[in-house]
């Protein structure tokens, strides 16, 4: 199974069992911005313990691989990992455990995944971005600065900035994006 | 509040961005889904030549376990079974 197929799987499972998700990461910001190499393909689901046993039934071992921390994901909020060992690609399913991640399925996109025109829903970018900020802020690499840029390169004034200003100063992310900002629009 | 510098964001340039705008999102995901197909390619060469006595199981679990660590790391693939 390569990451095309995988892809294509996940919607197969999101989208026929009516569960409500929006596509995140690196997938959402190739979706509007510069593509790149990754592993993953990030997922937001709204879960509970009932909608994640018929998750959990859609990828079965030993095809898949659900980590052990799933269950305390479902019921607290948080993060948990699906990997298909025979190809070494990961799925992180993102719980919504914070005000801020449940509101971004409120507005996802639906935007076509393959030249066949299957349709899927994305984090919007402005949300995908804040996102972004955060993983930056928290320590990871500085691959989703250039992720936020690509976005903002691509879409140009279709983004809405003042919606992330607004949340970049309640996260206390205004020195990232006061500091993409000047990048793009130097 | 981890500092940023204007040194550390990358930027595309105007011309990829040009071409990117012409892009559905379907294509620039096949874009993505051709760089992994790439990369598992070559991972899969460099441990052929690194390891020439492995067999193609080993040959394929190594080039997952690569694959999984170039993803940040926060997944194993479940212990081989017996």
């Amino acid at each position: 199974m390569d990451q095309a197929e995988l892809l294509s799987y996940l919607l197969d499972v999101l989208e026929s069992g009516h569960f409500r998700y929006g596509i995140t990461g690196s997938h959402a910001t190739m979706a509007y911005g510069e593509s790149r190499f990754t592993n993953d393909i990030d997922v937001v689901m709204e879960l509970d313990a009932a909608s994640f046993e018929r998750f959990r039934a859609a990828f079965p071992f030993p095809d898949f691989y659900i980590n052990e921390g799933a269950t305390v994901a479902v019921a607290r909020g948080g993060m948990f990992n699906v990997v298909r060992p025979d190809s070494g690609l990961k799925i992180d399913v993102i719980v919504p455990e914070k005000d801020f991640d449940r509101q971004q399925l409120n507005h996802v996109v639906r935007a076509p995944v393959n030249p066949a025109g299957r349709m899927a829903s994305f984090i919007s970018p402005e949300d995908v971005i804040i996102k972004k900020m955060a993983a930056y802020n928290e320590g990871e690499s500085d691959k989703h600065l250039r992720d936020i840029t690509g976005v903002l390169k691509s879409l140009g004034p279709r983004v809405n900035r003042p919606y992330i200003e607004q949340w970049a100063d309640r996260l206390q992310y205004r020195h990232i994006w006061d500091a993409v900002v000047a990048r793009v629009d130097p | 509040m981890r500092p940023v510098k204007q040194s550390q964001i990358e930027v595309m340039d105007d011309a990829m961005a040009e071409v990117y705008r012409t892009k559905t999102s379907a294509e620039r995901l096949a874009i993505a889904h051709d760089m992994w197909r790439y990369a598992r390619q070559r991972q899969d060469a460099a441990v052929r030549w690194q390891y020439p006595d492995w067999n193609d199981e080993e040959v394929l679990r190594e080039v997952n376990r690569r694959m999984l660590r170039g993803s940040g790391g926060t997944a194993e693939l479940p212990a081989r079974r017996a």
